[in-house]
């Protein structure tokens, strides 16, 4: 029904009082939203905070504006409630992903602890990146952005996004190399 | 050696990218192994991949949050409407006396083209015309403004 609607279209309908543009929106982005949650807090945290996220954006759907793109302020929310997570935490992101917090109830075997701590490692590494590295990272492999969207949408050159993307990547590795 | 340095930084820039998009496009396509610096990369690339393309909420939770989100956007819209509701251009007298002041407003219009009859003075005829046209200037102005205020 939405398909060829763009974000901001959708938007706008959902300010009208359209449910199922709210409902298509929130179809669109649930997965993108929740992996993205899932990258920077404790496994048994996600779903909490990924649900607290879309109740702030249906209570704040009014002052979308439509001067900026709906994603950019969609992930404003998802910060903001992240930083908020921690802080009623009273914790920092960097101090509080650790293997103990992956969530997992169940006796692990020998190949999910493995899994389970390569996950937190990279978690860790990637919760370490300044924030714009984060960004693009998460926009390339989460949201399906090619380079050139993700140029558009920044403002910056292309060749400006590949770097920031190789040096983003290097930080990774350099982090991981340090474990 | 500056320029040499941010020569083999850029092709490495294009590399890793064009590295990724390949990846990325099919990721259960074995790629070329990675040569060189790029091979530091492969890993990570992958790595990433894996961790941040999981699959996704469960069913379950999709459901229960759509449920959820359902029950917010009705609370909502109540809310909304009670507080459309209490806005002083949206009351009924205020709408009825806009109506009535349209109405004078069109009479006073009507009334002005009208030849003057001769049983009537002509300054009561005036004075009938500027009051009217004063009401229904109000008037119009406050339907305007209650128009206005509904979109």
């Amino acid at each position: 029904m939405f398909l060829d609607a763009s974000d901001e279209q959708l938007a706008r309908k959902a300010q009208l009082g359209d449910r199922d543009a709210f409902h298509a929106l929130y179809q669109r982005y649930l997965h993108r939203v929740y992996n993205r949650v899932r990258s920077k807090v404790p496994q048994q945290d996600v779903e909490d905070v990924t649900q607290e996220i879309f109740i702030a954006v249906v209570r704040s759907l009014d002052s979308f504006e439509q001067r900026s793109r709906f994603n950019t302020w969609l992930y404003t929310i998802v910060n903001r409630q992240i930083a908020d997570f921690y802080r009623r935490r009273g914790r920092s992101p960097r101090s509080a992903i650790e293997l103990d917090d992956d969530g997992s109830k169940e006796i692990p075997v020998a190949a999910d602890v493995e899994g389970a701590e390569q996950r937190v490692v990279l978690q860790r590494a990637l919760q370490q990146l300044p924030e714009h590295y984060q960004e693009i990272i998460l926009l390339r492999f989460v949201d399906g952005l090619t380079f050139a969207e993700i140029a558009e949408q920044r403002g910056q050159s292309l060749e400006a996004v590949k770097s920031l993307y190789r040096r983003a990547i290097q930080a990774i590795r350099d982090r991981l190399d340090g474990v | 050696m500056s320029i040499i340095h941010d020569h083999d930084d850029r092709q490495l820039d294009e590399e890793l990218a064009a590295m990724t998009d390949a990846f990325l496009n099919n990721p259960n396509l074995a790629t070329p192994t990675a040569t060189g610096d790029l091979r530091r990369y492969d890993d990570i690339v992958r790595d990433l991949y894996a961790f941040l393309n999981d699959d996704g909420p469960s069913a379950a939770f999709e459901q229960r949050l759509a449920q959820r989100l359902d029950h917010e956007w009705t609370l909502l819209a109540a809310q909304r409407a009670e507080r459309r509701a209490s806005k002083w251009w949206n009351r009924p007298i205020v709408s009825l006396a806009a109506g009535v002041a349209i109405v004078v407003l069109a009479l006073t219009l009507v009334s002005s083209l009208l030849p003057r009859g001769s049983s009537m003075s002509g300054s009561i005829v005036e004075g009938f015309l500027v009051g009217g046209a004063v009401i229904g200037v109000v008037g119009a102005l406050i339907a305007i403004i209650v128009i206005l205020r509904r979109r």
